[in-house]
């Protein structure tokens, strides 16, 4: 096995769904805190802009001078932020100082350049009510500026009133909301966190459930697997079922190919002893070597089953183990060709090959030798003297498109329609054929053609004879590309 | 002209004498009484003899501890520790609220908590940066030979009762702190316009029989002493419970309707040399055996409540009410200039004009 284990389930959903929360958590969190912060921010905000209005109003003109009465209700809003400093400065007309810090408003306009900000809300028309935030003597500080004009019977002054309180209480107010939410949001978490736990279990447990009752089962036992799981679970079942219907079916096939094969081969045995049995008795010099002659076909024959049967094994391992790789179907086939020709023309059969070069497959070359030979040997046991077998490659197009097709063609006496279906079973042999062979060489063809994806087919050839046509599925070649 | 240069000479000299006299404040030093010494340069408004019995006593319990109190008025405690914000002393003691909440507010102060510090009242420090230690109250005091049988008024309605009533007594008789020179005068004044709503009878009314401005409580109290004055309004109780002490023909009155506190207030500057030493005497200030030693070494009213019931002092907290001068950024108004000269025109236009 070189499958590596994975993650676990339960690992893998815990890690998303806590992964998940904390993302959440964090998204929730820093909104809160946006969100307090900005509260904080709002409602003291309005007590500097109640304080600043309160002050305007206690700002009057008597005999042509600015005169600011400053209300001690203010201070006293103020100082409800019990910790904070304050400073203020109220100027008239272009910053000449009224009262208060002398120099403060000269300081911070420069100071603050233009990052002052527009209240959020307006009180009343043609007032203008900014802020700004930022240090003043090493403490950070909130300003409000309001400027407004003062009229008198011929005359106007501008009035701008500074105030600035450091943030203690603000951050304050904020950290107790922020604290607040904090501990709601790490409730809400380990709730969550615990909820998760448990649903993963649930989710989890007909996993488990299934191994046990996997586990606990005997080899033999290849009944399906019959339990009510979640509908995500029961594909698996279902598949895990086929697999084992299909073991079974397997095992069967197994038993009864092995009952052939011992049947195939005691029978031989069987014959190859009563004939040397016979031989043994017999005095007539003519007649034993005759029946030692049959004992010698008999033994080739058993010969070539289990050379067959062990090819079949081979194969077998090979389809397993061995991945395919792009080969030339035009060079296998002549090699194969020249390999069978000698023999072939010893039974007086002659062997012709034409073909398309350069038609590549996907393939094993071993496997597609054999397959290409036991038809090749198949074609020649059953041709007449002197006559042809006709090997050909060609490019085929269909309508799925192109594909390399071999074909093999015998001009022998054929086989009937009724039989043609069997050709490639096992052991199969046509009635009466006294010829010998193993009845494997077809259905390991066959084998061979399936594991290539390609359809072998079995076609009359005119006058008579029998043609083996086997269409791959193509590989381009190089020019095509 | 010649012969001038030395007259000149000398002139200058004296002049540059005199100066050094008056910048380079001289300290009352209390020397170590132990070898070990280190010192703690304390800025104080208050007077050498009322305060050196109880540095003494601090002393006795800090023996190692030399310490350098520099007498000054409350406003040079503040203008003096302005003048060399880099070279402070170790602790402000000052009794101009106004001036020592100014400080804090415009960040010159350090913060400072402890155990003794947190059992202060609220009203009794602010930002932890400035710690009241002693308060006073302002009381009414009365020439007994001019109240003869009569009660002694208890609230200001009574008192401008009592002036409408036997007005002819009166007219010239009232004295008041000068609120244009005495800063305690003038907090204790702005205090009064902001808490009474007998404010503006009494400005009238004391307007119209032609009250005196003094510049110190002793020149009250003595002219009420030898009934040059019949009343004396919102003077210091510390100075009126000792002059009536010696005095029995001053009858001291705390108002009911309220009472005016003030505190004297200790600060330590920011960059205060030795800001463990002043941390230490803090907390000596405000504790139990300091407030005790206050109690019995000055005619300082301790803080402490414990201290007070144990002592037994005249004041009865539990009669009238305490109105504390605010300690912290309310009393800001009262110190705006604006306002000031508000109140003071307002003071002057309806007093000066009688003098």
């Amino acid at each position: 096995m070189n499958s590596k284990t994975l993650p676990s389930i339960r690992r893998q959903l815990l890690t998303i769904t806590i992964a998940l929360m904390v993302i959440i958590t964090l998204i929730t969190y820093f909104m809160a805190n946006n969100y307090s912060k900005n509260a904080a921010k709002i409602s003291y905000d309005r007590l500097l802009a109640s304080a600043a209005l309160q002050i305007f109003e206690n700002t009057n003109i008597d005999y042509h001078e600015v005169l600011v009465d400053l209300p001690s209700a203010t201070f006293e809003t103020l100082s409800m932020a019990s910790n904070d400093r304050l400073v203020y400065q109220i100027t008239q007309n272009k910053g000449e100082h009224l009262t208060g810090y002398e120099g403060l408003y000269g300081h911070i306009l420069q100071k603050a350049g233009d990052q002052w900000q527009r209240a959020e809300y307006d009180p009343r028309d043609n007032l203008l009510i900014q802020f700004w935030e930022g240090d003043y003597k090493g403490e950070n500080f909130r300003f409000i500026l309001l400027s407004d004009k003062l009229y008198e019977v011929g005359e106007s002054f501008d009035v701008n009133i500074l105030i600035g309180q450091t943030t203690q209480a603000r951050d304050q107010l904020a950290y107790e909301m922020n604290l607040n939410v904090i501990q709601m949001v790490i409730l809400t978490f380990i709730i969550a966190i615990v909820l998760i736990l448990i649903g993963v279990n649930q989710i989890l447990r007909p996993i488990y459930s299934i191994n046990k009752k996997i586990r606990k089962r005997s080899p033999t036992d290849l009944r399906p697997i019959d339990m009510s799981v979640p509908k995500e679970m029961a594909d698996l079942i279902s598949t895990i079922n086929h697999f084992i219907s299909q073991l079974e079916v397997s095992l069967n096939h197994l038993k009864r190919f092995t009952g052939e094969v011992a049947h195939q081969i005691r029978t031989p045995l069987a014959g190859l002893k009563s004939q040397a049995q016979n031989a043994i008795e017999e005095s007539d010099e003519k007649t034993r070597t005759e029946q030692l002659n049959r004992v010698l076909y008999s033994t080739d024959l058993l010969d070539s089953t289990v050379t067959q049967l062990l090819n079949q094994a081979t194969l077998a391992h090979r389809f397993h183990s061995q991945p395919l790789i792009t080969l030339s179907l035009p060079e296998l086939v002549k090699s194969v060709c020249r390999d069978v020709a000698v023999s072939a023309i010893q039974r007086g059969v002659i062997i012709t090959y034409q073909g398309d070069e350069n038609l590549m497959i996907s393939g094993d070359s071993f496997a597609l030798s054999q397959m290409l030979r036991n038809i090749l040997e198949n074609a020649i046991k059953f041709s007449p003297q002197n006559k042809e077998v006709n090997v050909s490659t060609e490019l085929h197009s269909t309508e799925h498109g192109y594909i390399a097709r071999l074909c093999v063609a015998d001009q022998g006496v054929g086989v009937p329609d009724a039989q043609k279906q069997h050709v490639f079973e096992r052991f199969y042999k046509s009635k009466g054929d006294p010829r010998a062979g193993s009845g494997l060489g077809l259905s390991i063809a066959k084998e061979v053609a399936q594991h290539h994806n390609a359809a072998i087919k079995l076609l009359d050839n005119t006058p008579s004879g029998l043609i083996f046509e086997i269409n791959f599925p193509l590989m381009l070649t190089e020019d095509e590309h | 002209m010649r012969f001038l240069a030395p007259v000149i000479k000398v002139l200058v000299l004296i002049y540059l004498m005199s100066c050094a006299c008056v910048s380079a404040k001289t300290p009352l030093v209390f020397p170590a009484k132990s070898t070990q010494k280190t010192v703690l340069k304390i800025y104080g408004g208050a007077d050498k003899m009322e305060i050196a019995p109880f540095l003494s006593a601090y002393q006795k319990s800090h023996p190692e501890v030399q310490i350098d109190y520099y007498e000054l008025s409350t406003y040079g405690v503040y203008r003096e520790f302005l003048a060399d914000v880099k070279n402070p002393p170790d602790v402000l003691l000052s009794s101009a609220m106004n001036l020592q909440v100014k400080l804090v507010n415009d960040g010159y102060a350090q913060p400072y908590s402890s155990e003794y510090t947190n059992k202060l009242p609220a009203w009794g420090k602010w930002r932890n940066e400035v710690f009241g230690f002693t308060y006073e109250t302002a009381v009414i005091a009365f020439n007994k030979d001019f109240l003869g049988k009569e009660v002694a008024p208890s609230s200001r309605n009574e008192l401008l009762e009592l002036i409408r009533r036997r007005s002819e007594q009166i007219k010239g008789r009232i004295g008041i702190y000068d609120i244009t020179q005495v800063g305690i005068g003038y907090l204790l004044w702005a205090h009064d316009r902001e808490q009474s709503s007998s404010y503006g009878r009494m400005l009238e009314s004391f307007g119209y029989h032609s009250t005196r401005v003094f510049r110190r409580s002793a020149d009250i109290l003595k002219a009420l002493s030898t009934g040059e004055l019949n009343i004396g309004y919102n003077i210091l109780s510390s100075y009126a419970r000792t002059w009536a002490a010696q005095h029995p023909n001053i009858v001291v009155v705390q108002p009911k309707d309220y009472t005016s506190v003030i505190m004297r207030s200790a600060i330590i500057p920011k960059h205060a040399k030795n800001v463990l030493e002043a941390q230490r005497f803090i907390d000596y200030l405000v504790s139990v055996q300091g407030q005790t030693d206050m109690a019995n070494f000055t005619n300082f009213e301790p803080i402490n409540n414990e201290v007070r019931v144990k002592q037994k002092h005249l004041l009865d907290i539990s009669e009238g009410q305490l109105r504390p001068v605010p300690l912290g950024i309310e009393i800001l108004v009262i110190d705006d200039q604006m306002k000031r000269q508000i109140i003071i025109q307002e003071w002057e236009s309806a007093l000066i004009e009688y003098l």
